[in-house]
């Protein structure tokens, strides 16, 4: 269970109305464990989309076009849509980014 | 037909606008769900991204669940997600792929329906499960009256 990696899901901004996420929403990640208390909410309609990238992104794996940060959006049409950004943490910076 | 075997609805998920392109879906193409199963032979494609994206929806849109309590558009008897990738329709937002929207038709099915999506005999199973249900509530009561 020894990731390099701790995940940031931002939400990078919020298209249109949505229940849950306002911008600037934090979710952070140690793999597989969610950091609850740094966390500002989380979406059940979005998240498992945005699961699958969690273990790509711990193990240091980045996904998505080369220079531009990973963004994912939720899959609603008549709310949001809400745009996330997902980037990785190294671990030994967790005390200064966390 | 009555309301009682109107117990779920098949969803037929087409691939409705693409934004510019997508490496697994052509406009048109079709994933057709008997919940919980994908039918092969009635669907064109499958992405497993946009299976992630749809897993939050899909058991509740069978059920007959309004899909604008879910925050999804609808058009008529239609009704519009869209896929994660925000790459094609927002340019604000770049990335290496393409956004597709799709429509979801809900048709009711009968039990009568459901017995062409199933490949075994399902009044025999159901009867089977009864007995099985049946065993599996005595020993949960049972376990729990103990306590």
């Amino acid at each position: 269970m020894d990731k390099k990696f701790l995940v940031l899901i931002e939400v990078e901004d919020v298209l249109g109305p949505c229940p849950v996420h306002k911008k600037g929403d934090k979710v952070f990640i140690d793999e597989p464990n969610t950091i609850v208390s740094k966390t500002t909410a989380i979406c059940t309609r979005a998240f498992p989309t945005l699961s699958t990238f969690v273990m790509c992104f711990s193990e240091g794996i980045e996904t998505g076009l080369q220079g531009v940060p990973l963004f994912v959006k939720c899959p609603a049409t008549a709310l949001g849509p809400v745009i996330f950004k997902i980037s990785k943490i190294p671990k030994e910076e967790k005390n200064e980014s966390v | 037909m009555k309301a009682s075997e109107m117990f779920r609805y098949k969803l037929e998920v087409i691939a409705k606008e693409i934004y510019p392109v997508c490496p697994v879906y052509e406009k048109g193409d079709r994933m057709t769900i008997v919940e919980p199963a994908i039918i092969v032979e009635e669907t064109d494609a499958i992405c497993l991204s946009f299976l992630a994206d749809l897993l939050p929806y899909y058991r509740a849109l069978s059920r007959g669940v309004n899909p604008e309590k879910m925050g999804l558009k609808t058009e008529g008897d239609k009704v519009l997600i869209e896929c994660h990738d925000p790459g094609g329709k927002y340019a604000d937002y770049p990335t290496d792929g393409g956004t597709v929207v799709f429509e979801i038709r809900r048709t009711p099915i009968t039990l009568e329906d459901l017995k062409k999506y199933i490949k075994f005999d399902l009044e025999n199973f159901l009867l089977q499960m009864e007995t099985v249900w049946v065993k599996r509530r005595q020993m949960y009561q049972e376990k729990h009256r103990k306590r």
